[in-house]
């Protein structure tokens, strides 16, 4: 029998590959822990339903996220570790980015890969702290704000489903792409 | 936490008060998982489970079981795999051997994950009937420190499984409660600790409860395929 355990164990020993994140640890905290011109920041904008704090400590550095929904839009908006604004991220349907914006995306994806599913579309606003204010609330914006969008797709890779993330220009200009490694989730598979 | 602790408290009052006049088991369940992807989106899982009873109708420590299980899993969609495995469970009396085969969908929502798993078993025994079982399983997975469990954070698990068996000619149903909490060691590692409730033969009018303590390590090995 433990000849069979053996058999069995030796497959499993294989070398561990590689694992990247945008960060390594992402927990829930309190407002109060929150740095105050962050606070202040969310405070402005009135959302209506509650906001959950979030903070990301990543291998270089640390940042504050406040999530929350708006419009029955889902809203992120990212601060640095001394509650600098960063961005915001709004939740939105891939129909939302402008036609021309959309194909110019769809044709860069599609130079890559045949097939591919849209997960998930985020616009990202970001810029002077004002003028991401007036533009969320539609009031007149006077500065320019950087915007762009962020795309998760999934496609077939060697055989292999895989997903990433693309960040585009307001154009449609390819920015950057990062594959997002899965979590294991086998404690609820078997 | 102290939502946790009210949880369990009524989990298991609920599950002791059901059935005054039946049978109970309570014991160990320790359980060891060690699976490591293939290319092509291919994963095997190796499992080995043992059953210590302490208690049925009376105080007493006995050897129950122990599963012995390889399963091989393939990646049909984003969130659906299939799989099919072979289980040895080896008992006093003899050993049985079960062919698995299942269907899982899991997604991630925004604060936790859910998976739903279809299954179908056949357990063949010199001693008893082949038993053939289908089985819908419900879990969830609920990082308790953020939106998604990151290395040294704890989370819940429950989940529900519904169990329908045949054997010879007699049907059955089983159901399965279980809450657990568990701790991320690694992106890789998790350990779970909670209680696993079974109550079957309540159709026959014979109900038989069964509380496992169950402890469980899960280890993924990580290829770069």
């Amino acid at each position: 029998m433990l000849k069979y355990l053996y058999i069995i164990l030796l497959i499993f020993i294989t070398i561990d590959g590689f694992s990247q994140f945008k960060y390594e640890k992402e927990v829930r905290i309190k407002e109060n822990a929150v740095p105050a011109n962050a606070r202040s920041f969310v405070d402005s904008m009135n959302f209506n339903s509650k906001i959950k704090w979030y903070k990301e400590i990543g291998k270089i550095n640390i940042s504050y996220e406040a999530k929350t929904k708006y419009n029955g839009k889902r809203f992120s908006i990212e601060f640095s570790e001394d509650g600098t604004f960063e961005d915001v991220e709004i939740e939105i349907a891939p129909k939302d980015i402008p036609v021309v914006t959309f194909r110019k995306i769809e044709e860069f994806i599609k130079s890559e890969y045949d097939r591919y599913s849209i997960e998930k579309v985020q616009i990202q606003y970001s810029g002077n702290p004002e003028s991401v204010r007036a533009k969320l609330q539609e009031r007149v914006v006077t500065d320019a704000i950087g915007i762009h969008f962020e795309i998760v797709i999934s496609t077939k890779l060697d055989g292999a489903f895989r997903m990433f993330e693309y960040l585009f220009s307001e154009a449609g200009d390819f920015v950057r792409k990062d594959m997002i490694i899965e979590k294991s989730i086998d404690n609820i598979i078997y | 936490m102290n939502r946790i602790y009210l949880f369990f408290l009524i989990f298991i009052s609920i599950s002791i008060g059901s059935n005054a006049q039946s049978s109970s088991q309570l014991g160990f369940m320790p359980s060891l998982n060690i699976s490591t992807k293939l290319p092509k989106d291919w994963a095997l899982n190796f499992k080995a489970e043992s059953r210590q009873a302490l208690y049925q109708d009376d105080f007493k420590y006995s050897y129950v079981l122990t599963d012995l299980g390889l399963t091989a899993a393939k990646r049909i969609r984003l969130n659906t795999t299939i799989a099919g495995g072979y289980l040895m469970r080896i008992t006093n009396e003899e050993i049985k051997h079960r062919a698995i085969q299942q269907i899982s969908f899991a997604r991630k929502y925004e604060n936790f994950r859910l998976s739903h798993r279809i299954a179908m078993d056949q357990t063949f025994s010199n001693l008893d009937d082949t038993e053939f079982r289908f089985r819908y399983r419900i879990s969830t997975e609920i990082p308790l420190q953020g939106q998604s469990l990151d290395p040294k954070e704890y989370f819940l698990k429950l989940s529900n499984e519904y169990l329908n068996s045949l054997q010879g000619k007699e049907y059955d149903l089983e159901i399965r409660s279980v809450a657990f909490i568990g701790y991320a060691i690694t992106s890789d590692s998790k350990v779970e600790i909670g209680l696993d409730y079974r109550v079957d033969s309540f159709i026959s009018g014979n109900t038989r409860n069964r509380f496992w303590l169950g402890l469980n390590f899960y280890h993924s090995i990580r290829n770069s395929f």
